[in-house]
């Protein structure tokens, strides 16, 4: 009799078992995830001219007013270079992960895929990124440039969270779109001759 | 009055010796939460430098592995003659697998500084795990020698719960081979170590649900099937595992009440190794080798997500990916899984028999 017992406890406990974790509980865990993370940049720029020779500063905070998410990555491209050297200099960092450089001709992610679709690089960047991002999260990278030429010094400012669940998960949200097929905000600083 | 030998009586390094064997596998087990938090932390934050909260843990219990070793090499030299030509191979594996854990930390500081962030599964790492091993399982058969006939005891002593520890850090360390040998996170930029999706997942399905069945049922058989034991290893097993790898990431929390639902079968497993006979019993190993794609979660989502999902597996996205393969994978993986089960129970009945404990 105790036998009995015992073989319809265990029974009716592995069934109890096996229903709730592949049928009962599986399906709440299979909505996505609804969350809606949304950055935000704020680019402030030293000056809009400049004599070639002189710096500028570029500062830029970054903020995630949204839900939570994995990564936030702020990129700032310079299309009017070949090659970052040492025209572009990195003076305040605090996001938690270092910063990666982006050559000409390197693959890059595009359309806000996070890689599953990718492009070569047709300018130099920075790409600058926090994981997580919670809510309120602000994140700050300062930049020395010195332009070696005269002419329209430009900047692509842009920042997307992944992953990338809705538009609002980037930013800007219009405007430019760069060779990677994502918005950008565009900054240009005029340097003359002396 | 007894008469004692470098400071103390036999008796007294008897003790010794079988506190510093605690001890030692209190250390690796301290060691495979660093690991395990260390693979979480990876996926989360990517951190960047060697100095870092799991590896300060890491290796705060690999000084408690080394300076118990140390104390178990000297208490076992001043043992009886019989008890310490019964204990001489354990003492001299953990000290070869302490010498291994210890070569590991340099080896993994000068990888971290030349290859920069490494994979799970480096050379070092590797040392690492197998040093582990090494002095898990060593410890783990000098505390069942030691405690032999304590164990097999109708009623419960302290040697019975301190047996958990040694259990557990032998099934923590060989997870922890077992998740570097079938995870995909082992390409770097200077080297592609990931293993072969398909045979990570075959790995998978059978070397997980072989060991977690073998160590549950060595908990049964080392203390003469007394219920209770295999049901605090494999608690202990499923809380270390939600504190490193599901609490963690904020996005899994959700999950911890269908994680700990994993009690059950637990518990079902220990009654039956504790009321039924040996052929009854193999056949319960089917239980914890069926439900191993639960015990495991959430860190196998990504090995079997290579071949079933193929999806980038974020934090915020790991449990939707885990359970939507839920339906294609666990069809598939429930009967080798249950088989590989089975083996386990016969695999782990035959160690204790042959340290003479049946």
């Amino acid at each position: 009799m105790k036998k009995l017992f015992l073989y319809c406890a265990i029974a009716v406990s592995l069934v109890a078992y096996f229903s709730l974790t592949l049928f009962v509980l599986p399906p709440s865990f299979l909505e996505k995830p609804e969350l809606v993370p949304q950055p935000t940049l704020d680019v402030k720029l030293e000056k809009s001219e400049i004599n070639l020779g002189e710096s500028f500063e570029i500062k830029i905070t970054s903020n995630n007013i949204g839900d939570p998410a994995d990564i936030q990555i702020v990129s700032i491209g310079f299309p009017s270079l070949g090659k970052i050297d040492d025209i572009v200099k990195i003076t305040e960092f605090d996001f938690t992960q270092s910063p990666h450089y982006v050559l000409i001709g390197d693959e890059v992610g595009s359309e806000y895929t996070a890689g599953l679709k990718t492009v070569t690089a047709k300018h130099p960047s920075i790409e600058a990124f926090s994981r997580p991002v919670n809510t309120g999260d602000q994140y700050h990278i300062d930049l020395e440039i010195t332009p070696d030429s005269v002419g329209e010094f430009t900047i692509y400012v842009k920042t997307v969270i992944l992953p990338h669940y809705t538009d609002l998960a980037h930013y800007p949200q219009r405007g430019h779109l760069d060779y990677q097929d994502e918005y950008v905000e565009v900054y240009s600083v005029t340097v003359s001759n002396p | 009055m007894e008469k004692t030998i470098n400071f103390l009586t036999r008796k007294q390094y008897s003790g010794l010796f079988f506190a510093s064997t605690i001890l030692v596998s209190l250390g690796v087990l301290i060691v495979t939460i660093g690991g395990s938090w260390d693979v979480t932390n990876h996926l989360l934050n990517r951190p960047e430098t060697f100095f870092s909260p799991p590896h300060a843990i890491l290796y705060a219990g690999v000084a408690i592995a080394l300076a118990s070793t140390v104390i178990k090499f000297f208490s076992w030299k001043n043992l009886p003659d019989e008890t310490k030509s019964q204990h001489a191979k354990q003492v001299k594996l953990a000290i070869l697998g302490i010498a291994i854990l210890i070569g590991a930390g340099p080896l993994d500081f000068f990888w971290h500084s030349n290859f920069g962030l490494d994979g799970l599964l480096s050379p070092p790492h590797l040392f690492l795990i197998f040093g582990m091993m090494l002095c898990s399982t060593a410890s783990m058969t000098s505390i069942v020698r030691y405690s032999n006939k304590k164990l097999i005891s109708n009623s419960y002593t302290l040697f019975h719960f301190l047996i958990i520890a040694g259990l557990l850090a032998v099934l923590l360390s060989t997870s922890g081979l077992f998740y570097s040998l079938s995870l995909p996170f082992s390409d770097t930029a200077h080297f592609k170590f990931n293993p072969d999706p398909y045979f990570a997942v075959v790995f998978t399905t059978i070397a997980f649900p072989f060991l977690f069945s073998s160590i549950l049922c060595l908990s049964s058989s080392f203390v003469n099937h007394k219920f209770g034991i295999a049901s605090i290893v494999g608690t202990l097993f499923l809380i270390i595992n939600a504190v490193t790898s599901i609490i963690q990431n904020s996005f899994l929390i959700p999950t911890l009440g269908f994680y700990f639902l994993g009690v059950i079968p637990i518990v079902i497993f220990d009654v039956m190794l504790s009321n039924f006979k040996i052929k009854l019993q193999y056949l319960a190993g089917i239980i914890p080798g069926a439900c191993f794609y639960f015990f495991y979660f959430p860190l196998i989502t990504h090995t079997y997500n290579e071949v079933f999902s193929h999806q980038i597996v974020w934090p915020s996205m790991t449990a939707l990916i885990y359970f939507e393969m839920l339906e294609p994978v666990f069809p598939l993986v429930v009967a080798p899984a249950a088989i590989a089960g089975i083996l386990g129970t016969i695999f782990a009945n035959k160690i204790t028999k042959k340290l003479r404990l049946i």
